[in-house]
């Protein structure tokens, strides 16, 4: 059944239209309706939920994975009340009783966490659209909403277990993450060209922090989870730290960045993958060869006044990042990428539209 | 797994009803069984793969998308949907996104 089959080359698209697709499905079934209201039992109602928030919280990973802007509204103006957190046990077929939520950890807490860290990207695309520049206080604000909430749900974590470890550290990597990129984000929509609190110390210290679970093979009680790590190249966090490394090739850090880069870029993002991830890897590569030729240009450990050379370097002529990389790619022949021109017009949306992470993953 | 969008207590028992008896499982209920399959081996490395399974894991993915997508066929599922079957299908795209298909084609 080819509907079901994508290419095998072609994974990034087959995803996000599958995803589509089984949310078409969804509403035939009419998932988007509460089953209570629908008059179902209990138990129909809360297994519907499951279903229908895990399909169209799914979603948000697509921007930054295909650089597609996600269309659905469905998280926040879905009717379809949240699905409970709760043990399995507690809800059974022929149950006469809504099921109680519980306090502590649930095999459904850590879902719960990402519906609602999805419909925060939500309402922070949502900001970030409506107002030009959007301001730091109305993306804050909904940062520490997020973090209450993920606070309130990681209380009865205890690290020792395993899951509720996977919860903790999966969660708080989700919410580090947000708040960072879309911090990035906000920078650059205070205007074209470079900002003095873009390629800042702070900024790359947590780039690196944000990266540095994906190479850290200690934590046994996590191994389980690694393959999932693979699955979700972090694009927005590699692409800062490629900016930032094009800014300030000096920068006392850029030794660990490299590192970094260099782990990511014979990994995740090695070159065959571009196959099955297209344009963004691409994308990636050819930051990545600017900013060698930018070390280069410096001498490696170089110290002091290099900074605007570099950024001039980078800048060049242009005004704003997203032309500077596409010309980049068009024309860098050095980094022999064969890229589709036409996709090109997705750049502008990762770079600007960051989307928030599939949840049904651990990052570990 | 880290999105949960089964119920162990009663999807086991349908899991384990159609490896009873397969002949006389509907179709998305195959489906459902070989969506599971699918993320389970998945999460798994190569070489546990192997050991567990006997089987390099790229020739067990085709053929257990095979087995899922012909499931959906016989079904006619597009024009047939059910929760069941809805389920089968996002377990598998969940398993999806964790495929490096450029190792699973070669």
């Amino acid at each position: 059944m080819y509907i079901v089959g994508p290419p095998f080359h072609n994974h990034g698209k087959g995803i996000w239209i599958l995803d589509g697709l089984a949310i078409r499905i969804a509403q035939s079934l009419g998932l988007h309706r509460d089953g209570k209201r629908l008059g179902l039992s209990y138990f129909q109602a809360e297994i519907r939920r499951r279903l229908w928030w895990h399909l169209i919280s799914r979603d948000g990973r697509a921007g930054e994975d295909y650089g597609l802007e996600d269309t659905n509204s469905l998280l926040v103006s879905s009717e379809v009340s949240l699905p409970a957190n709760i043990d399995d046990t507690e809800i059974y077929p022929d149950m006469q009783q809504p099921p109680v939520a519980k306090k502590g950890w649930t095999p459904m807490t850590f879902t719960l966490i990402n519906i609602e860290l999805a419909k925060s990207m939500k309402k922070l695309a949502y900001i970030a659209k409506k107002s030009s520049p959007p301001t730091e206080q109305s993306r804050l604000q909904v940062i520490r909403e997020a973090k209450d909430f993920v606070d309130q749900c990681l209380l009865f974590c205890n690290p020792v277990i395993p899951q509720h470890r996977q919860t903790l550290c999966c969660s708080q990597f989700l919410l580090q993450k947000l708040d960072f990129i879309t911090r990035i984000q906000w920078i650059i929509r205070q205007g074209p060209g470079p900002q003095a609190n873009f390629a800042t110390e702070q900024n790359i210290s947590e780039a690196l922090e944000i990266l540095k679970p994906r190479f850290n093979r200690e934590d046994d009680l996590l191994y389980q989870f690694s393959w999932a790590r693979k699955a979700y190249p972090q694009y927005h966090v590699t692409m800062y730290v490629l900016w930032h490394l094009c800014l300030k090739p000096d920068d006392p850090r850029s030794d660990e960045a490299w590192e970094a880069m260099e782990y990511l870029f014979s990994n995740e993002l090695r070159d065959e993958y571009n196959l099955t991830s297209g344009s963004k890897t691409a994308a990636l590569w050819a930051l990545r060869a600017k900013a060698l030729s930018v070390r280069s240009t410096i001498g490696k450990g170089g110290q002091g006044g290099h900074t605007s050379a570099g950024m001039s370097a980078f800048y060049g002529q242009e005004q704003t990042r997203e032309q500077v990389i596409q010309l980049d790619v068009i024309g860098n022949n050095d980094t022999t990428i064969d890229v589709d021109i036409a996709e090109w017009s997705d750049w502008d949306v990762l770079a600007h539209g960051f989307q928030f992470d599939n949840p049904d993953v651990l990052w570990q | 797994m880290g999105l949960k969008v089964s119920h162990i207590p009663t999807d086991e028992v349908k899991v384990y009803s159609t490896i009873d008896d397969p002949s006389s499982a509907s179709p998305q209920s195959l489906a459902f069984n070989f969506a599971i399959y699918f993320a389970a081996t998945v999460s798994m490395d190569d070489s546990e793969a192997f050991s567990i399974l006997g089987m390099e894991k790229a020739t067990l993915l085709v053929q257990i998308k095979d087995g899922l997508e012909q499931s959906f066929a016989h079904g006619d599922f597009l024009n047939h949907p059910t929760i069941v079957g809805l389920h089968a299908l996002a377990i598998y795209l969940v398993g999806f996104v964790g495929i490096e298909w450029a190792a699973v084609r070669s």
